[in-house]
Order: structure tokens, then sequence, then C-alpha cells
């Protein structure tokens, strides 16, 4: 079972459309002016230091907070004014930063929240047989209390919850933060294999190279601006990115 | 070219002898033997669940070994309270951070430069005029009047870590203090902890982060399993086939190769 989308890595066709977005926290101003596209089938990295907006920009595209200006396409529909549920609902899935599973709940219950929005009980099932087949180890500790997962399973079980509904794009929030070097390794390979089966990826990390190594395509966001957008490969020869990102 | 490691004979400032810690059935710690030598970076690294935060916490007071006997500076304080051992010279951050946080950051600062080794001799003003210096040393002093219920976690991080040096220790245990930074700000960070090294700080730092650790240990050691798998020269640990298994992976093993030859 693999999601509908085929894996058409047409290169004309945006699947996220961020146009001259502003939003922030109260009265402090985050993002300005932030404009960005994510193609059906690819894998875009968004890197910038700590505190550039990048999971502003997540949280804004998913509409945990609201847009002060600007609009936000997906899939060619105006959803600047949909609300987070709606969001879900049109394909856009997040994987927070801080991970956010529910301890005390089951992986297998943990897993079935990311379907809360979904209504057949067998199509359900079905995602999640291939949800534990491309997450083996979250088979093994599915009836575990999920507050219990060392810290790579417990990526891997967001990971998992975001990928119950199906998403067309998913965006993961810090992907490596506080793993070790093989578990980071193992999940990147894990994103390659989700993005071959159909599902676009938008990518948060620290580890610019990393990052980088894996995305067609990155954007460069720097005190709430997208200063810089290209191939991934040409980003990673930039010398002004090698020397403020890569520390090289 | 590599710096020149602390010599052998260098001073043990702390001694871990067979450390063992159960939780119910699980044996977090089995029998780990560990030496720090004064003035040295020690780095540690393991899998996740390795128990590296659970020696921390067996050290510094925050939990007792099952067995096993833990020496600073001579002195037995497996079974001492953790205030006793934070006045005797040693201090730690948290992996997660553990502020005050209804209290403006240079108090956070403050309340550890009244409990450390130079702690019992300070009045208030005293120690936030201590806690001043390190939000200075640290990057922290423009958010010194925030709450720290406010800060970002970068921020929070850097807070961790000035509680900790405020308390003037002779040991300074780092529990992942740099995740969550890219890496330019990892560099920055690195050169932090060589300054604080180099003032006579003893340190114990658990990273993941390869670049970090690679580049300022001296020696590394690797846990997993709650068991020292391996100890040594920074180059050759990341060459054992054993540690590349169980926790690098071939990807990071050749980039920490690299990170290791820029030194």
């Amino acid at each position: 079972m693999s999601p509908e989308v085929a894996p058409s890595l047409s290169p004309a066709k945006p699947l996220l459309e961020v146009s001259n977005l502003s939003s922030g926290y109260g009265e402090v101003q985050v993002l300005w002016d932030v404009s960005l596209e994510v193609r059906l089938g690819e894998v875009v990295a968004l890197i910038g230091a700590n505190g550039a907006g990048k999971t502003t920009l997540l949280w804004t595209v998913s509409k945990l907070i609201r847009p002060w200006s600007g609009s936000i396409h997906f899939d060619g529909k105006n959803l600047t004014h949909a609300s987070s549920d709606q969001m879900v609902g049109a394909g856009m899935v997040q994987v927070p930063q801080d991970r956010r599973l529910f301890p005390g709940l089951s992986v297998k219950d943990n897993l079935l929240q990311g379907a809360y929005l979904r209504q057949e009980k067998r199509e359900i099932q079905s995602t999640l047989d291939w949800v534990l087949e491309i997450l083996p180890r979250l088979k093994e500790r599915l009836y575990q209390d999920a507050g219990l997962l060392s810290g790579g399973e417990q990526q891997m079980c967001a990971i998992g919850r975001g990928l119950m509904s199906k998403p067309r794009l998913l965006a993961i929030d810090e992907l490596s933060l506080g793993l070790a070097p093989l578990v980071v390794d193992n999940l990147l390979r894990l994103i390659i294999d989700i993005n071959k089966q159909g599902v676009t990826v938008l990518l948060v990390e620290q580890d610019v190279e990393v990052a980088l190594e894996q995305a067609h395509r990155g954007y460069v966001l720097e005190t709430g601006r997208v200063v810089q957008a290209s191939k991934a490969s040409e980003l990673l020869e930039d010398p002004r990115i090698r020397q403020a990102y890569l520390g090289l | 070219m590599e710096a020149p490691a602390v010599a052998q004979s260098a001073e043990v400032l702390l001694q871990a002898r067979s450390v063992t810690k159960h939780f119910g059935g699980v044996a977090a710690l089995q029998g780990v033997d560990l030496e720090i030598r004064r003035g040295e970076i020690l780095g540690v690294i393991g899998p996740n669940g390795a128990g590296k935060t659970t020696f921390v916490n067996c050290i510094s007071g925050m939990d007792k070994p099952t067995s096993g006997t833990i020496l600073f500076k001579g002195v037995d304080i497996t079974h001492m309270p953790g205030y006793a051992i934070g006045r005797l010279g040693l201090a730690r951050t948290f992996q997660v951070v553990k502020p005050l946080r209804q209290l403006n950051v240079i108090d956070n600062v403050a309340v550890g430069a009244m409990f450390g080794a130079g702690g019992s001799k300070r009045n208030t003003s005293q120690a936030r005029a201590r806690a001043e210096q390190v939000l200075e040393q640290v990057g922290l002093k423009h958010r010194s009047t925030h709450l720290a219920a406010d800060l970002t976690l970068p921020d929070l991080k850097r807070l961790e870590l000035a509680k900790a040096l405020a308390m003037d220790p002779e040991l300074l245990f780092l529990d992942e203090v740099m995740a969550g930074l890219n890496p330019t700000e990892v560099e920055r960070a690195m050169q932090m902890l060589q300054t604080i090294n180099s003032s006579g700080i003893t340190l114990f730092v658990i990273e993941h982060v390869m670049k970090a650790i690679m580049g300022i240990s001296d020696r590394i050691v690797v846990l997993h399993f709650g068991k020292k798998i391996a100890e040594g020269d920074p180059s050759k640990v990341i060459e054992n086939p054993q540690v590349i298994e169980a926790y690098l992976g071939e990807r990071f093993a050749k980039r920490a190769r690299g990170e290791r030859q820029k030194r």
C-alpha cells in the first residue's frame, strides 16, 4: 500500500506555494515577505540559523499560527485562511520539532492519532500496515508506552503518525535533533524511501550538510527572510553558505 | 596536527569504579570503570539509551548507583547528596533543560553562584556579580532581565551552561549542550568550551554532534548498553569496528575522520 500520489517529478507543478508571507507572535514579526514553493515529488531543505524563522514558517503553513499577510496555496487551492485540520485534510502534515508524542498512550494509539480525520476503518488499517512495513521497529513496539521509546524510536513514531494521514507533503522539523549518527543515517534512508513512494518532503534540519545532500532544492532563511533559493547541490558548493552554515 | 592529549600521568580528578545502575530489571550501567584526568576534555558518545545520562546522574548525586564507587579528588562521593558534591567542585548541565522558569536569567545563574564551590562565601549581590561575568562569557548578557520561561531553546542551553559555570566547578559535565545548533553555531560553542577548558575546568562532554566531539576531545569513551566498549584517542576510537557498527554508521564515520584531520 502506498499513497495515491504518483512519484512524478514534473518540475513545473508546485504542491505548496507560499507567497509574500508574513507572520509572528503577538506583536513580534518573525517572517517578512517569505515566498517559497515545494514541487510535487521533491525533497526541499529549509536551512537557517536558530531564530531565523524556520519553525515559524512551518507553523504558519500548518496554521498553528495565523498568517498576517501573503498567501498559501496547496495543490492549486488558496488555503491562506484554512484551519489547521483543513491543512491536514488537504495533505499538508507536520512532524513537529520535539516530536510531541502522547506519553501514556501506546505506539499504536499514537500512530492512530495521525488518522484522526479519516473515517474508513479498513483504509486506516491498510495505511497502518504500510507504516509498519517501512518502520518495522515500531511493529516490535506497537503495544508499548510511547513515552518509553528511545529518542530514535520516538522520531520514527512521530514520522509514522504523520504518514497515517496519507500526507502529500510531509514537513519534518529537526529530523536529527539529539539522535545518534547511525540513527540519523537510518532516518535519512527512510525519508528517501518515503519520498520515492510519492510523498513530497520539506525538511528543516540543523545538520545543513546532511539536509542538502538529501534534498533536490534548498531555501536559506535569515532573520525571517528568504535570502537564497537554489539547487541543493549548488548551495552545498556556495562559499557563503559553506562559511555561514557549514562552518567550513 | 593533533593537540597533545593530557599526559597519562596527569592527576586523576574523578574515578568511577565498576559503577552499576539498575532500574527494576533494566541494567542501565553495567560495571563502568572510568577515569577523568585533570585538565582534559573527555568526549562521551554512545547510542540513545546507552547509559550516558544515567552515568552523569550517578556521579552528580541525582541518582545513586546500585553498586560501585565514585571518587572525586580522592573523596568517596558515592553516597553524598548532590549539593555536597556541588560544593566540592563538580557541576553539570541537563539535557532536558531545567531553568527556574519564573526567575529572570541573571537570578537563575546567581542561584548557581551561591550553590557551587565558591557559593557559601557569597551574598546575593556578590552572586549576581558573578552571574553577570558568566552571562558575558556564554553570550547571554543581553537576556539578563528576561524571564527564563521566555527564552528560545538555544538560549536555554546557554543558560544551562551558565548556571553550571557559576558554580565555579573544577569538573563540569555537559549533557548535549549543542543539540539543535547548526554547524556554524556548533563551531562557536566549541570555541567557548575550549576557552572554558583552558581556564582550568576539566570537561566531560556528552554529544552526538560528531564535529564537536572530534574537534575538542582529548580522549573519547564509548558507552553501549551500559558498558564501556571503547576508550582512547579520538582518531582510533572512530575506526573501531564495534563503534562504527553500534553508533556511527559508515556515512558518519567517514565524516568524523574528516573532522579529525581538519584539527
